[in-house]
């Protein structure tokens, strides 16, 4: 897609729009999501594999999408989804190459893959040990996710949840700016992820 | 603290991202608000712009869906082990947070699914540097409801007083709903075969126990433990066991816990909340 004729709207308006019937909203919303389903998945699929399991992506985005009447952090599910195609596709490349002579470098990027859908199902008792150790290690950390995550739980719209949150953190930092904000909670995501990562790796190593 | 834009090259699959760099750390900063669901359109479509232009925060939301996207759905839980965790660190800072929150949620205590478990949540960390009581560990929220699909003759008797009641309680009014589903409740006591008796049970239940009334509460939910229909058991169980908690009897809550890790409704919030109850037995217990 040219970047010119990126649309106005967020792809959040245009799930909603798709999802009243607008047809235009429908191909603008699915041509955007492919474009970022192909930028993520050539880097992980072989190329003569990479259209099917963008599609197979998109068809249950278009599914489940209507089924759940998703209209919300629309990018950020639908990421999920691919991330199960992916690791459902490397799963029978892997029974594949189980039954056909292989080179190292496929087993090797089997080994590597950290997207099986066994992971994603147990995400949620290793995020809890993630959130906790985060916590513990980074208290502004802490504070930060848990006032954006009880801000959530109050309900509204972006600019409450984001506006209480960002209140509740000034109350330790008075001169936060929302920029500041946004800027410690994006670093606090990436401790929270590599903990989390760091928490898979010993179950697997473990397990 | 991490720095994000070294940070982008975690693994990802099979792909090597070591290399990959935001073009405009200015817009990729906006990347952990975007997935968290705090920027309004303007900033959201700017940064979905963004990405088309930068491979590196593409992948990194790639990477960080799976987690962003539980942290979202389930709010009330994170943010109670947040929470949890920092108790022993920052119990004045947390204190503030309970204050904080309460104060938001004052006027509107009662209204929507969901407020109910936030004032949970801010309750456990009213008392800083104390072990919590378990009462602070209960978490009471209302079931969702979108309308029963009441069995029998809804327009007559016990069946249209049950619709009525049900009306209140989606109105957030849990002292009428279970002024009426008590009388529901009283008035097919003779007549255990009822279809909508264990439904009465659960909600007259749930309603004594959000109009602050435990004691009462305990009747009922006993009851709906005892149904055959599965879902409403475990509901039973699951408010059975906050309403122990409530009453500070953390071991009677404790066993329904136990009775729940298998559900695939409440077994991770049971395991969750069965650990700190565990704790308060086992403090108990050594003092």
């Amino acid at each position: 897609m040219n970047p010119s004729a990126i649309p106005a709207n967020s792809l959040d308006e245009l799930a909603t729009g798709w999802l009243a019937g607008d047809h235009s909203a429908e191909t603008q919303l699915f041509e955007n999501l492919r474009v970022r389903f192909l930028g993520i998945a050539k880097r992980r699929v072989q190329q003569d594999h990479l259209e099917d399991v963008v599609q197979d992506a998109l068809q249950i985005v278009l599914r489940k999408g209507g089924e759940q009447h998703r209209t919300e952090n629309v990018l950020v599910w639908s990421l999920t989804i691919l991330r199960n195609v992916i690791g459902n596709h490397y799963q029978s490349r892997r029974r594949e190459t189980e039954r056909m002579v292989t080179g190292e470098t496929i087993l090797d990027n089997l080994a590597d893959s950290a997207e099986g859908p066994d992971q994603i199902h147990g995400a949620g008792s290793q995020l809890a040990m993630a959130l906790a150790d985060l916590a513990e290690r980074f208290p502004r950390c802490g504070r930060i996710f848990a006032g954006i995550l009880a801000s959530q739980e109050l309900g509204g719209g972006p600019r409450e949840v984001s506006q209480r949150a960002l209140e509740f953190v000034q109350r330790e930092d008075p001169e936060m700016t929302r920029g500041g904000f946004y800027t410690a909670l994006h670093r606090c995501r990436s401790q929270l992820r590599a903990t989390h990562e760091r928490i898979i790796g010993k179950e697997s190593s473990h397990g | 603290m991490g720095e994000h834009r070294s940070n982008h090259g975690s693994k990802h699959g099979s792909a090597n991202m070591s290399e990959l760099t935001c073009v405009k750390p200015h817009l990729g900063d906006l990347l952990g608000a975007y997935e968290m669901g705090l920027l309004e359109k303007e900033d959201q479509s700017r940064f979905e712009t963004h990405l088309f232009e930068c491979p590196a925060c593409l992948e990194d939301l790639y990477s960080g869906a799976v987690v962003s996207e539980e942290l979202r759905a389930d709010p009330s839980r994170y943010a109670s082990i947040l929470v949890t965790a920092s108790r022993s660190n920052e119990p004045s800072l947390l204190d503030r947070m309970g204050r904080f929150f309460h104060r938001l949620l004052q006027p509107r205590v009662l209204a929507p699914v969901g407020v109910v478990a936030a004032v949970a949540l801010v309750l456990m960390v009213f008392q800083p540097g104390q072990l919590p009581r378990a009462g602070d560990l209960a978490i009471i929220e209302p079931l969702p409801y979108q309308g029963l699909e009441l069995r029998g003759d809804a327009g007559q008797g016990p069946d249209q007083l049950l619709a009525e009641s049900m009306e209140d309680y989606v109105a957030g009014n849990f002292s009428a709903a279970a002024a009426s589903l008590g009388l529901v409740w009283a008035a097919t006591a003779t007549d255990p075969e009822w279809s909508n008796r264990d439904q009465t049970a659960l909600f007259l239940g749930l309603c004594l126990l959000l109009d602050d009334r435990p004691n009462e509460a305990i009747g009922p939910l006993t009851s709906a433990t005892r149904s055959l229909l599965l879902p409403i058991a475990e509901r039973g169980k699951w408010y059975l066991a906050q309403t122990h908690l409530l009453r500070e009897d953390p071991k009677a809550s404790a066993l329904l816990l136990e009775n729940l890790l298998n559900s695939p409704v409440y077994g991770s919030r049971a395991a969750d909340q069965l650990q700190s109850v565990r704790q308060i037995c086992n403090n108990s217990h050594g003092s």
